[in-house]
């Protein structure tokens, strides 16, 4: 059966990975390569690679630094911003990336999301759009949350299957950083309107918001940025804590967080002391392929 | 990575689409050497290719059809019975015919043809993007330490359809799909095991290890 995806958000801003909180506020958290090597080592199933400042500083991709990145992942690699031509994706995919993500440029190059399907299959392009709440309904924005978009977001959803995006990626701006979960609604209403896999992005503060986006939509995978740069292991402890809560997904690393105790949100807590007393070490073998 | 003792080493075949990179990478990993290339006299002078593969069929055919090798690589693969390892589009290309975008003609190697895949009274999304199980015989040495319950990467739209003696592995999406098939020395996966984390790994490892054995 197919599994559900932890996908780990990689947010470039001047070369740097940072956290970003509602669009607007940036704090650094250190080298994409580094970031990268260890979401790959923690087994995530995608990561998506996006540089958030390059549509809006009208700059192009990063090709040396996406091929860095490329470099250090396992797991496919799935990259956006600043992609405006054919001729940016062909680098990129030269550069590592398995995935196109583009968002901003569809606005102006109507044509583009239709050549892109039919040069690399509508299996390798992703379309993304930025969503906000505002008054109960929802309205798109481009370039980082920059400009305001007067389509409506089911037609402009509808349209985006139709041109030949393979998946959707919706990133919500109302919950970015919020920690205070997944926006429920607009996802479910996106993932069951189109026949292509969804991608959520947005809100996750503890491992229970992926349960309960997981069981309260359809999307194929939950995009995570913060809550993976913070928390040692974190891809494993949440991956632990949806297969208590019988949701499926890939687990390979060589541990697991299943016994572990933990809080009501699934966040792990501090063993008991006699648990720690009974604590033993064991040395693992590194497994030679 | 140029080794001049050629003939050992893998070719993969640049046709223009698709992420070498990612093979590369795996390859490089492992520790063995490679040349990419895509001109007839590169085909003749290797031993065993890669065939990668991301993008859509037709383009994928123009390309090498564009290139003029695609008579060299049959006839090194059919006649020469030089091992091949198509992944993903790359495996697709084995096939007669795709209905992808059309009608388009394949390599022809594998009896067999390409069709979307079938969403199914599930109304399962197309594409099939993710990691899946694989359904193997345990006997069949690629599958080596591979444990039983090991996910794999897709993202594809389309599946190949062959006869059920070509099918050496298969996964549940709605149907049953063929994920990996085999004839003589022509191997395929419509999964990437180059960006399938430890199983991927393995299960090339496991591939240069068989092909060593079998057709050295």
């Amino acid at each position: 059966m197919l599994k559900k995806r932890i996908i780990a958000c990689i947010l470039v801003k001047n070369g740097l990975a940072v956290q970003s909180i509602g669009f607007e506020k940036y704090l650094p958290i250190g080298s994409p390569i580094i970031v990268a090597e260890y979401l790959n080592k923690w087994g995530v199933d995608e990561i998506v690679y996006l540089d958030i400042d390059a549509t809006i500083n009208g700059r192009e991709p990063n090709y040396r630094q996406v091929e860095s990145v490329a470099k250090a992942c396992f797991v496919p690699l799935s990259v956006g911003g600043g992609i405006k031509s054919i001729n940016h994706m062909r680098d990129l995919t030269r550069c590592g990336a398995d995935k196109i993500i583009v968002n901003s440029s569809l606005f102006e190059q109507k044509n583009l999301l239709m050549d892109a399907a039919s040069a690399f299959g509508s299996q390798c392009i992703v379309a993304a759009v930025d969503v906000i709440k505002s008054d109960n309904s929802y309205l798109i924005k481009s370039n980082s949350g920059t400009i305001d978009r007067e389509e409506s977001l089911i037609n402009w959803v509808l349209n985006l299957e139709k041109l030949g995006a393979g998946e959707i990626f919706v990133n919500c701006i109302h919950k970015d950083g919020k920690k205070t979960g997944f926006d429920i609604e607009i996802l479910k209403e996106i993932s069951d309107l189109v026949n292509v896999p969804v991608i959520g992005c947005g809100g996750m503060g503890s491992p229970q918001h992926v349960v309960d986006v997981f069981s309260g939509t359809d999307i194929s995978g939950a995009a995570i940025g913060n809550y993976f740069n913070f928390i040692e292991h974190a891809p494993v402890i949440l991956k632990s804590y949806l297969k208590t809560n019988n949701i499926d997904t890939r687990i390979d690393t060589e541990y697991d967080y299943n016994d572990h105790p933990r809080n009501m949100d699934g966040a792990i807590v501090k063993k008991d002391a006699s648990a720690l007393y009974e604590l033993t070490f064991t040395y693992h073998e590194p497994e030679i392929i | 990575m140029s080794n001049t003792n050629k003939d050992k080493t893998v070719l993969i075949i640049d046709y223009g689409v698709g992420n070498l990179l990612s093979i590369t990478k795996a390859l490089d990993y492992l520790g063995y050497s490679y040349g990419v290339s895509n001109t007839v006299d590169d085909i003749v002078r290797y031993q065993s290719y890669i065939l990668p593969g991301v993008g859509a069929f037709g383009e994928a055919m123009r390309n090498i059809n564009l290139l003029g090798v695609s008579e060299a690589l049959c006839q090194e693969v059919k006649i020469q019975k030089k091992p091949i390892l198509g992944i993903c589009l790359g495996m697709q290309l084995f096939a007669k015919s795709s209905t992808e975008d059309g009608h388009h003609q394949g390599l022809g190697l594998i009896e067999g043809s390409v069709e979307k895949i079938n969403p199914g009274p599930e109304n399962l999304k197309v594409p099939h993007v993710g990691w899946n199980e694989i359904i193997y015989d345990k006997k069949n040495p690629l599958f080596k330490n591979i444990d039983k319950n090991s996910c794999f990467y897709y993202d594809h739209s389309y599946h190949f359809i062959c006869d059920s003696g070509y099918k050496i592995a298969s996964c549940i999406y709605g149907d049953e799909l063929t994920v990996a098939i085999n004839r003589d020395n022509i191997y395929g996966f419509q999964f990437h095991p180059e960006k399938s984390h430890i199983s991927g790994l393995k299960l090339l490892r496991n591939y240069f290890n068989h092909i060593g054995k079998l057709h050295a």
